[in-house]
């Protein structure tokens, strides 16, 4: 008896301590998605939100992918009228805080797909934190036009 | 006695009051008149005259942006946020009209080494193939560009060999005689641009 609880147990700790170090209480990651692009396109823009659900604040320093060149963070910066982007070198994430890569915001820049993408098509990519962790991510690619 | 006679005299005044506010105000113009997303020159003026190439390669003059409402604007196709978002915003407010009202749209590559006709052609007939795409010689795309003052910076490549381009994000607004009637500033915005195009087709008309 008296095994048989203490076997339960040990179980039951063993399964929480295979819970417990998952990356997935640091940072949420939602709403990960491509813009399509036209045929023949060298540059794409890639979006999500992530959501730093620990009390330490953390960093988004790099993006990697088997699907593109090479993926840098960038941001779209408006001033008196004129657009600029540019390439950011991490992406502050507060404790307790979303930050939201947008159109016309944050984005991945993706350089040179090794494939063409469409709607409906997925790709992996890797980001990577200032902890050290680092995140597989699937990214749908969507056909945003708008169509009247 | 008189209490309640007083009180039938509130309410028929009440009454009337209403009344004569309904009819006052039925007719009345909204107090606040809608915001309007164009900013309108107040003179137009002619485009600055130019010979470029479309993206057929076929050369291109401002004789061919006459005829119709034209909203224009300038951007690259290696610029994977900001003009995919115009371009949608403008195929979609293309996409409201009909007929001879239909304004067209002019995308005009402020990168020409890098977009050429060929590689224009493909990018723009995505959103919409009768989006009249302009390129040519570097030089004389940058001469129009700043005749019309739009600000071009081609940033510095980077070891990749890439380089970004600021530029201004201001849709123009060409007239049908083929003259610069307006601009339109950032938010870009369907139902707002939609709403000012119509409002101009109906003064013309």
């Amino acid at each position: 008896m008296n095994r048989a609880l203490a076997a339960a147990l040990a179980a039951l700790a063993l399964l929480l301590a295979g819970c417990a170090p998952s990356p997935d209480d640091g940072v949420l990651i939602e709403d990960a998605w491509v813009r399509e692009a036209p045929p023949g396109a060298r540059a794409l823009a890639g979006y999500l939100q992530l959501r730093n659900r620990s009390d330490a604040p953390l960093a988004l320093l790099f993006a990697n992918s088997d699907a593109f060149d090479r993926i840098e963070l960038h941001q779209t910066l408006h001033d008196d009228g004129r657009m600029r982007m540019v390439e950011v070198d991490h992406v502050p994430l507060p404790p307790g805080e979303t930050v939201v890569f947008a159109p016309g915001g944050l984005h991945l820049m993706l350089f040179a797909p090794r494939a063409p993408l469409q709607d409906g098509d997925a790709v992996m990519i890797e980001l990577t934190f200032s902890d050290g962790t680092a995140r597989d991510l699937r990214f749908e690619v969507r056909d945003v036009r708008d169509r009247r | 006695m008189n209490l309640p006679r007083a009180h039938l005299l509130i309410v028929a005044a009440a009454l009337l009051a209403a009344v004569a506010g309904f009819l006052v105000f039925r007719d009345a113009p909204p107090a606040a008149p809608t915001q309007q997303a164009v900013t309108l020159l107040p003179e137009p003026r002619p485009l600055p005259a130019f010979t470029l190439l479309d993206q057929h390669g076929a050369p291109i003059d401002e004789q061919a942006l006459t005829g119709r409402w034209q909203l224009m604007f300038f951007g690259f196709t290696h610029c994977p946020d900001i003009c995919p978002m115009t371009l949608q915003t403008l195929a979609a407010v293309r996409g409201r009209f009909d007929g001879p009202d239909q304004p067209g749209v002019v995308f005009v590559s402020i990168d020409p080494a890098r977009d050429g006709p060929e590689m224009l052609g493909d990018y723009l007939a995505y959103y919409d193939p009768d989006i009249i795409g302009i390129t040519g010689a570097e030089a004389a795309v940058a001469a129009f560009a700043r005749a019309l003052g739009v600000a071009v910076v081609m940033g510095e490549a980077d070891a990749h060999g890439h380089y970004a381009v600021d530029h201004t994000t201001a849709v123009f607004l060409v007239d049908p005689q083929g003259r610069l009637a307006g601009l339109f500033r950032l938010p870009h915005r369907v139902d707002a641009m939609a709403r000012d195009l119509e409002r101009l087709l109906g003064a013309r008309g």
